[in-house]
């Protein structure tokens, strides 16, 4: 079974929790108002095919680059409300604190494997801005996109690290 | 150690680390990467992890996960469940058991426009649950309905997991929608056909409302054309093949979200709306980009085309493997959720039934077929006892009523699940009829 989504949550009352919630959730809106113009300029491409038989030029590529950044900005959100799903049926037996420990363990291998991607990520972007590397018709570097999700990752491991830092912390109480 | 044997000792150790409460998307991933290291080494590893992320999350067919999420989520930050809840219930509420026929019609229709089982569920029921309970209908009857109910939302179009399961398998989504409409709509239909038996066998559980006047009705009915006609041109132009299915969700998001505006949705109603949707695409993203790394680790062992191999030359009835897989999702149903299900199994499943004859269907038709009915058995998961996804939200909103009862409640539409896995899985046309004459 997994975590409840529908379960409240607060924000952290600790400094590195208030620091890392408030870019989390910021993250979140800039990633969700790159979504609200993709489906605009989505809409626009539509109109403008049936109107004058043309889409706006490179309307996929805007929205693979798009889509790409928006998602990679939500991960971070959804590890500070927990909604990164696991399955707790075998565990439910267990004590809290043992529980706790537990949820710190996975969280901190999250956070190494988000610490781990940002690496490889950074590496990447740079690898195909060197290989000048860019879309079909518009010729947007891709390397932007990279560049985009690079915070993303690394607030990804920022939130992990918190949450383990926590269920820890909690557990030694 | 042989390809098949790492393999299955780095899945073992998938599993410990599942049952260890690690977040699914990181065990995927942490046992991907270590089994890759294990064959390959690191440096191709490192290698493939540089453009992994990019790699998958701009593929053009998954924007309409994000898309949908939010227009799902606009769906109901607009109160349009309550609308469609009220215009059912004014059609059909004064029969015996009817407004919770009612509640069945209104998942549905919200399912047409949400892709998710669980969001449906919370939506639908956070609308219902106080109603049935004003009418007293029966505690087990009331939560039955809307745990069975929220599963519309991903069994119609619209459907999350079944975007995911056409990038895994390359197949059509256009197409796997289309084919999901028919078996669908018999669930609604199975389910509303369930209460009606059950209200019959104990008539106090839905006691019928009162009449509702024309007007009344007439003003129900005004309130939800615009769904109507959203649903209409999102699915409809995707069968109609007139856009892309990520055009498709652009347009519902935006329409949805200038709906919900007219109806009074404010800028904190819209970041609310965000925040919901970001966490759900998060959810899924990770997800698939652990499944990702998983899979690529599945591939280097070669473990799945030798399995495929093995049991294609083994002889074993198709029908018998068939029905191995389905009790196998429906025992992971009842720890996991349905992508990450969906995720886990398909890369293996897949090529296996590729191998196989089913019915004489050709390859396209039968990835199809088996799209659908693993659509539908992951979602019985999502009722089953012990652990239910859906029956632990629905009995959460309902405060008061025991679990027990509200799994008990499902039973009747376990029953009708039941019966339509028979159905489609005996009968692909039901699946496949309407593909081939919307492509022809």
């Amino acid at each position: 079974m997994t975590e409840p989504l529908w379960r409240q949550l607060g924000a952290p009352r600790d400094v590195f929790g208030r620091v890392v919630y408030e870019l989390a959730r910021w993250f979140a809106l800039a990633g969700g108002a790159v979504l609200v113009a993709i489906s605009a300029m989505s809409v626009a491409s539509i109109l403008s095919r049936w109107l004058i038989g043309r889409p706006v030029l490179g309307d996929f590529e805007l929205v693979q680059l798009g889509c790409a950044v928006s998602v990679s900005a939500f991960l971070p959100w959804c590890q500070m409300r927990r909604g990164h799903v696991l399955v707790d049926f075998f565990t439910t037996g267990l004590r809290p604190r043992d529980r706790a420990l537990l949820d710190g363990a996975g969280a901190a291998l999250l956070a190494a494997v988000a610490a781990l991607l940002t690496w490889r990520i950074a590496l990447g972007g740079i690898g195909i801005r060197q290989a000048a590397e860019s879309t079909m018709l518009l010729g947007v570097p891709v390397w932007i996109a990279y560049a985009l999700m690079l915070p993303s990752f690394a607030l990804l491991a920022l939130t992990a690290a918190h949450t383990a830092w926590s269920e820890f912390g909690g557990a030694a109480k | 150690m042989s390809g098949t044997a790492t393999g299955v000792a780095f899945l073992s150790a998938l599993f410990a680390l599942l049952a260890l409460r690690v977040p699914i998307a990181v065990a995927m991933f942490a046992t991907g990467a270590a089994g890759y290291v294990t064959l390959a080494g690191w440096e191709p590893l490192a290698n493939y992890l540089k453009t992994a992320a990019y790699g998958r999350y701009s593929v053009y067919d998954l924007t309409v996960v994000p898309l949908f999420l939010l227009m799902g989520h606009f769906a109901s930050g607009s109160g349009l469940s309550r609308s469609l809840f009220r215009a059912a219930g004014a059609f059909i509420g004064h029969h015996r058991g009817g407004v919770a026929m009612a509640a069945v019609g209104a998942c549905a229709g919200f399912g047409a426009i949400c892709g998710s089982s669980l969001a449906t569920a919370a939506t639908m029921g956070q609308v219902a649950l106080p109603e049935l309970r004003r009418l007293n209908y029966s505690p087990a009857l009331a939560t039955g309905t809307l745990a069975a109910g929220g599963t519309l939302g991903v069994l119609i179009p619209p459907s999350i997991v079944l975007v995911i399961y056409a990038i895994l398998t390359e197949q059509n989504i256009a197409r796997l929608f289309i084919a999901a409409f028919v078996p669908g709509s018999i669930a609604a239909a199975g389910y509303i056909a369930a209460i009606a038996i059950y209200v019959r066998l104990f008539p106090g559980a839905g006691p019928a409302a009162p009449r509702a006047p024309t007007a009344e009705r007439l003003r129900a009915l005004l309130d939800v054309w615009p769904v109507v006609l959203i649903f209409v041109v999102v699915i409809g132009g995707i069968y109609g093949g007139i856009f892309t299915p990520t055009e498709a969700a652009a347009v519902g998001t935006l329409a949805m979200g200038l709906l919900a505006a007219a109806r009074g949705m404010r800028l904190t109603g819209l970041a609310q709306c965000i925040y919901g949707a970001a966490e759900a695409t998060g959810m899924i993203f990770l997800i698939l980009l652990g499944a990702d790394v998983l899979n690529v680790f599945l591939a280097l062992t070669q473990m799945p085309a030798e399995l495929a191999h093995w049991i294609g030359a083994s002889g074993l009835p198709p029908m018998m493997v068939l029905a191995s897989m389905i009790a196998l999702y429906i025992a992971l149903g009842c720890v996991m959720d349905s992508l990450s299900m969906i995720l886990l199994t398909v890369p293996i499943f897949f090529p296996i039934v590729m191998g196989l004859d089913y019915w004489g269907l050709g390859a396209t038709d039968k990835a199809i077929w088996f799209g659908i009915i693993a659509l539908m058995v992951v979602e019985i998961g999502l009722i089953t006892p012990p652990v239910g996804m859906n029956v632990y939200i629905i009995n959460s909103l309902a405060r008061g009523v025991p679990m027990a009862v509200t799994f008990r409640g499902v039973v009747p539409f376990l029953v009708s699940d039941a019966l339509r896995v028979v159905l489609v899985v005996s009968f692909p046309t039901l699946s496949l009829a309407l593909v081939h004459v919307l492509s022809r």
